[in-house]
């Protein structure tokens, strides 16, 4: 199982992820990212490196 | 809603399934153009399981030719080649296409005999004066592209494609930034594109399946400052042009060779999928079945494509070099068993050094009946030295053949380097880890032994007595001597792991192996610099020249303002500064905090030089022999394992 783990204090809300992801994983909610199709997640990891506080950890 | 394995009507055919074996060039036919039994074997393995096989870009006339051993359709001589290769399409179950092209200012005189054409005196590659075609001569190319798709319908395909992309002479004259100082027709961009689709239209007649394959966003103008063809464009003017004459699919690619390949061929630095919203606006206008293509080698991500209806069609290149069975193991959900592309692009750097297509992940791929791994004469008991990608190839490919393998690696982790490359905090380098992910996976449905958290010794040899021993250990940093003074020195290595610490004014010595880095640093908010002995950036050995790495690299470093002094070296050091000199001996003085060393690495050898002089079978292999890359560790790897 595929886990999208976001580090919310350090989420500044930049909205990266969520542009970024292929999948459509990521949704902003109250200005915080949220993995809300987290099973859609294929494991790119791109998240990983676009996420500028590095808030993101994809683990299976 | 729609699924990537329901049928769709395309033309007057139905294809079984969505999914589209893209065009690819392979430098696998003869010099001339003809076929050979090779390509044949290639096309047979990977028309097993999708609905359309589109056959690579086949030069329509001798001047058109721009890759060495490019298939052609220039020539009646042809149609021997072209009907075996319909019918081993055929017989695996997929529909059979193939595109044209006449290469333009693609091609060079050196190949071709003739000096180089195109729509303007603009060169394409330095150095070239092309001719530009006359407006009879262009009715002459016109007809020779019609003549061609006459031989594809009469050899027995079901459809053909025009390649109107990546820098071909359709696209040539499509583009404003090539078409410039015509005077006659020709000067409209639309106009040849126009013809040449009506009279490839004439000679099949309407009941033949006819595509286009477009770049639909050139990117001339955020790349380079020019104006180069739009979305915009091509959804309000090409495809409206096309559909009116009549075709049948539009394939949306974008890009050209050269100025912006990094956009037609996305490196491993790019998001998966990136050009599908290409397609998604195509999708909007076009009447007809909508292709995308592009980085697409994540099934789950596919699926999406066609269920969020972005597209109507998938074309894969890349990732079927690097998986021949990747639709097969989809079609029966094999999902996990796919051996998904990296995007290091040595594909396509084999091209523009006018070698055969050959790839990283696929070490027979171009030789499937020459490579097929057949039983050992004589069962061995082999062992490993080394978890990383070398080592696991050879203990998978000699486990195959019947050889008691036993694989030994000394950290807690298999995928040595590669673990390493794929952790640039700010740069996406992360699927890297699809090849010894996937052998690790293989090796563990075979009866490998794998030993982890294990150093082999000459005593560890002497008691397991194998019958042939593999060393596969790697390769290490080299250290080098810093001037007294030079403080806060990690390593590249550090970094990766995640144990540097790193302050905002960051040195980095090495330009080749740390082009990288300098630009995760750079992205991370830190000042970089850059330097380097010699008179190139970003050439390590794993970056091929013309894999359309480096120019994404440049691009980037410059928006994160890196400074890359090249062709300087370190002469003295504070605790603050660094004191430079170039070749001239011309000083320059750097303020930094932390400097990061990332020059060339060493092979980590100790092993085999203890136990290679006691007559026993003992084999180097890999970076531990000379640090290279992935592909020739791999296919190396898979070459020993054949012959052990």
């Amino acid at each position: 199982m595929i886990t999208v783990k976001i580090e919310l204090e350090c989420c500044e809300g930049c909205g990266d992820c969520v542009e970024q992801c292929p999948m459509g994983v990521f949704q902003m909610v109250d200005g915080k990212s949220q993995a809300v199709n987290e099973e859609k997640c294929i494991e790119c990891c791109l998240c990983e490196t676009v996420c500028p506080q590095l808030a993101i950890t994809i683990t299976k | 809603m729609p699924t990537v394995y329901d049928p769709i009507k395309v033309g007057t055919f139905w294809l079984k399934n969505r999914f589209v074996v893209a065009p690819t060039v392979k430098n696998h036919a003869l010099e001339d153009g003809f076929l050979n039994q090779r390509v044949l074997d290639n096309y047979e393995v990977e028309a097993d399981g999708p609905g359309l096989v589109i056959c690579g870009m086949s030069f329509t006339e001798p001047a058109g030719q721009c890759f060495m051993r490019q298939m052609g359709a220039h020539h009646d001589k042809c149609m021997g080649g072209l009907q075996n290769l319909a019918q081993v399409i055929h017989r695996q179950g997929a529909k059979a296409a193939l595109q044209i092209s006449h290469g333009g200012t693609l091609g060079t005189e050196g190949l071709t005999g003739q000096p180089v054409r195109g729509v303007s005196e603009k060169p394409f590659l330095p150095g070239q004066r092309p001719v530009p075609l006359t407006t009879g001569e262009l009715e002459g190319v016109i007809e020779n592209y019609a003549k061609a798709a006459g031989r594809i319908k009469a050899a027995g395909f079901d459809a053909v494609e025009l390649h109107a992309c990546h820098g071909s002479l359709l696209l040539q004259f499509m583009s404003p930034f090539y078409n410039v100082g015509r005077w006659d027709k020709y000067a409209d961009r639309t106009v040849l594109f126009a013809e040449t689709v009506q009279a490839m239209r004439d000679a099949v007649g309407p009941d033949f399946a006819f595509g286009v394959r477009f770049s639909t966003h050139e990117f001339g103008m955020e790349d380079l400052g020019f104006p180069g063809q739009t979305i915009e464009e091509t959804c309000d003017l090409f495809i409206p042009i096309a559909e009116k004459i009549g075709v049948d699919w539009i394939h949306a690619s974008v890009g050209r060779i050269g100025l912006t390949p990094d956009h037609s061929f996305p490196p491993v630095y790019a998001p998966h999928g990136v050009n599908v919203k290409y397609a998604e606006a195509c999708k909007k206008v076009a009447h007809v079945p909508v292709i995308a293509v592009g980085r697409l080698m994540d099934p789950k991500l596919i699926e999406k494509i066609i269920e969020d209806e972005q597209a109507d069609m998938v074309a894969l290149c890349r990732p079927i070099i690097a998986d021949q069975r990747f639709v097969k193991k989809m079609i029966e959900g094999r999902h996990d068993d796919i051996r998904k592309c990296i995007g290091c692009n040595y594909c396509l750097h084999c091209l523009f050094v006018q070698y055969d297509a050959e790839c990283t992940m696929n070490p027979s791929y171009g030789r499937e009946r020459v490579y097929e791994v057949t039983p050992a004469k004589k069962n061995k008991k082999v062992m490993v030295v080394g978890g990383g990608v070398s080592g696991l190839q050879v203990a998978l490919t000699a486990s195959q053949r019947g050889h008691e393998v036993t694989l030994y690696e000394k950290s807690d982790k298999l995928g040595g380097q590669i673990n390493l490359a794929a952790a640039f905090p700010r740069l996406y380098t992360r699927d890297l880890k699809n090849l010894p992910d996937w052998l690790a996976r293989e090796v563990e449905q075979t009866t490998v032994k794998v030993v982890l958290n294990t150093e082999v010794t000459p005593e560890l040899v002497e008691k397991e007595k194998p019958d042939a021993i593999v060393v596969a250990t790697g390769a290490k940093e080299k250290v080098i001597e810093l001037p007294k003074g030079a403080e806060n020195v990690v390593y590249l290595w550090d970094y990766l792991r995640g144990t540097a610490k790193i302050g905002n004014k960051v040195v980095i010595l090495g330009g080749n192996e740390g082009a990288e880095a300098a630009l995760s640093l750079a992205r991370e908010g830190k000042e970089v610099t850059l330097v380097e002995e010699g008179g190139n950036i970003a050439l390590p050995p794993y970056i091929f020249l013309f894999s359309c790495r480096r120019e994404p690299l440049f691009r980037w470093m410059k928006e994160e303002k890196v400074t890359i002094l090249t062709e300087h070296k370190v002469k003295a050091a504070t605790g603050d500064t660094l004191t430079l000199a170039d070749k001239w001996g011309v000083k320059k003085t750097v303020a930094y905090d932390t400097i990061v060393v990332a020059v060339d690495r060493e092979p980590v050898n100790e092993l085999y030089n203890a136990i290679a002089t006691r007559g026993r079978e003992v084999y180097l292999l890999g970076d531990a022999k000379e640090p290279r890359n992935m592909k020739e560790d791999n296919q190396e790897a898979f070459w020993l394992g054949r012959h052990i």
